[in-house]
């Protein structure tokens, strides 16, 4: 058996840590308020329904545990969308597309073209009215480890989605 | 290999002993109902009114069997599988036409199962999986054997030619004597198959006090408060379950790996394994995503490997399917291994490890937490119990120091190989051109330690992670292997 491992100096491959990332659009900071508000209204309201409802939940104690789980939950939904919303990067290679996200806990996806199985193109409601979609490449990885661009606007989406679906 | 030659062009049926299966599978699906029916006849049988109302609900037992096997008898008639062109078509359905039509260049493997029924009746259970479906694809219940085997063989070929079959001989290099069982049977999990016991009984018991409302548990306390617990009566009893454990472990190996046979040819591999149900699996070279080896510590004082071939589009959630291969020498990994990648990075490249707060921050984030909130639970219920938390906070506190000591990676042009394990050892080899997406985590600890967790997933196995490396090697992995998958002429 003949081994070999020659050299390949670091500089000859593309470094994917150095292309710089574009931001998603700032329409979408929009959206993400908007749905943690209906989810966080939802929340408010069934946990007061159950206080109101169940009589051995009225204690001190009881209600200011859920208050303070409620506040420190909404902090940090509050801080992942100011704080975490410039992290949500991306950008297209020829090649592949990269995707950064998260707060504290940080992702870099790196997806190359020549293993998406097909991608899909999503427009919501209060995206449409903010010219907003979400585009998601599906590959062969097994349990369905997809990544999913949102807050694009629908112009770029459609753009890389015609470059990947010509580099597939 | 194969006497007999078809012609996959013409529509083939299903063989007539599928509708045997039909009846059998419609008839297993309804278990429940039978049990209940013969239950309450031994049961009740003293009650006439009972006995009439049982009559009913055989009336309605048979009713539902017969509607439920009209559809997959229509089914049965209307099912089609041939060739056309470069594509394998597959016509069914009830009351619509659905057709499956899969390029045969997307076929990944093709799963021929037989079991005792097949056997007796020469035909076989065919699976074809591609990459795209987390389901398999196409699934036939019962063809003639032949016929499977040829369209194994004719898919096999398939880069070739689809016309005709090569009457090319692999060469067997793997075959599983009585001595090979034993030694795997001593070498098996047992703490596992132990605990599977206790929940298949446990769950019969269940089943027992639903069905006939009797209650087993407390008819086991009585009888066990019974029995003078003398030293001998103990030893017995630790025997007993020592020897059904043993037993059950003897039975799962020779399930798993009676009349093993693996054959390799330039294509790739073709095994053929199981007891009762024989099992005949493809393995195209160009589908295997990755390859693991591992052993326990009994395994590995007896110098057995379990080697496991994850190929794409395998359904991971349906263990029946893994393709695992006892390595009884050294030689025959070295062997396989090269059909997927002939030279390991373990042998050219430096070893690499992963940073040592790796084994403080899982023992102090994960187990501390939980170690100390059951011990505040268990204190109130009596002092002594607290020494359980207290033994499984050191337990895994010594296995994460292991664990990190020997986490051990190398990584060349090509591929990367990973060494883990506390007491026994597990080795991952996977090429870098099985990589479907690149995924690099860090935390606000690792950003601050300059490291990250560096995630490759391909199609056939869980994701291949290596956490807590330094972020400048992490990128250098990623580089790489996004050169391996997008300019593969390069390779």
């Amino acid at each position: 058996m003949e081994y070999n491992n020659p050299l390949i100096p670091i500089a000859a491959i593309p470094q994917y840590q150095e292309i710089p990332l574009q931001c998603v659009e700032p329409d979408y900071k929009k959206v993400l308020w908007f749905n943690w508000a209906i989810a966080y209204l939802f929340i408010i309201g069934l946990t007061v329904l159950i206080f109101i409802a169940n009589d051995n939940l009225h204690k001190v104690w009881i209600i200011s545990l859920a208050t303070l789980i409620l506040s420190i939950s909404i902090a940090l939904v509050i801080a992942s969308i100011e704080i975490g919303f410039k992290n949500r990067s991306w950008a297209l290679r020829e090649k592949d597309i990269i995707y950064k996200n998260g707060w504290l806990f940080q992702s870099t996806h790196i997806v190359p073209f020549a293993k998406v199985q097909h991608c899909i193109l999503k427009t919501g409601p209060l995206g449409r009215r903010y010219n907003l979609a979400s585009l998601r490449f599906m590959t062969a990885a097994s349990h369905q480890r997809d990544i999913s661009i949102n807050g694009l606007s629908l112009e770029d989406a459609e753009k890389i989605k015609e470059h990947a679906r010509q580099a597939i | 290999m194969q006497d007999k030659q078809f012609d996959w062009y013409t529509p083939q049926k299903l063989s007539p002993y599928a509708l045997l299966f039909i009846v059998g599978k419609v008839i297993s699906q309804s278990w429940a109902f039978l049990l209940i029916f013969i239950g309450g006849k031994f049961l009740r049988n003293s009650d006439g009114a009972a006995q009439k109302g049982m009559g009913y609900f055989a009336l309605l037992v048979g009713g539902f069997i017969l509607i439920a096997t009209i559809p997959h008898i229509i089914q049965y008639f209307r099912f089609r599988i041939f060739i056309k062109g470069n594509e394998l078509i597959v016509l069914k359905g009830l009351f619509t036409r659905k057709v499956i039509t899969i390029p045969i260049n997307k076929i990944q493997t093709v799963h021929a199962v037989q079991g005792y029924l097949h056997r007796f009746t020469e035909t076989c259970e065919l699976k074809i999986e591609t990459a795209g479906e987390e389901n398999t694809e196409v699934e036939i219940k019962a063809i003639d054997q032949d016929k499977a085997y040829a369209l194994q063989e004719l898919l096999k070929n398939k880069p070739v030619t689809i016309d005709t079959i090569t009457t090319a001989e692999p060469e067997t290099i793997l075959g599983v004597g009585f001595w090979d069982i034993l030694k795997l049977s001593i070498s098996e999990n047992h703490v596992k198959t132990f605990l599977l016991i206790l929940t298949y009984l446990l769950t019969k018991i269940d089943d027992v006090k639903n069905l006939f409302g009797i209650d087993t548990a407390k008819k086991m306390e009585q009888e066990a408060d019974k029995i003078a617990y003398t030293t001998n009566v103990i030893l017995a009893f630790i025997v007993t379950v020592l020897i059904i454990t043993l037993t059950v472990s003897f039975i799962r190996v020779i399930i798993r790996y009676y009349n093993m046979k693996l054959k390799i040819s330039e294509k790739g591999f073709e095994t053929e394994w199981g007891f009762l149900q024989t099992q005949r699996k493809l393995l195209i070279k160009e589908n295997i995503q990755s390859i693991t080896w591992k052993n326990n510590l009994l395994q590995k004082i007896l110098g057995i490997k379990i080697l496991r071939i994850f190929m794409a589009g395998e359904k991971l959630t349906n263990p029946t399917q893994w393709i695992r291969i006892p390595i009884m020498r050294e030689r025959l990994l070295e062997q396989i291994s090269h059909i997927y990648q002939n030279v390991w990075p373990s042998q050219v490249a430096s070893s690499n490890g992963i940073d040592k707060s790796y084994k403080w921050r899982n023992t102090l984030i994960f187990v501390t937490p939980l170690a100390v909130t059951a011990a505040v639970i268990v204190y109130f219920k009596s002092p002594w119990l607290t020494l359980i938390p207290l033994v499984v906070l050191i337990y895994f506190t010594i296995s994460n120091i292991i664990l990190q000591h020997n986490y051990t990676f190398w990584f060349h042009q090509n591929s990367i190989q990973i060494v883990k394990g506390v007491w026994g050892r597990e080795q991952t080899l996977l090429n870098f051109k099985n990589v479907q997406h690149i995924e690099i985590k860090t935390s606000p600890f690792l950003r601050a330690h300059d490291l990250c967790t560096i995630i490759l997933h391909s199609a056939g196995e869980a994701p291949f992670t290596i956490p807590y490396i330094p972020v400048a090697q992490a990128n250098y992995i990623a580089n790489w292997c996004l050169v391996r998958v997008e300019f593969p002429e390069t390779m």
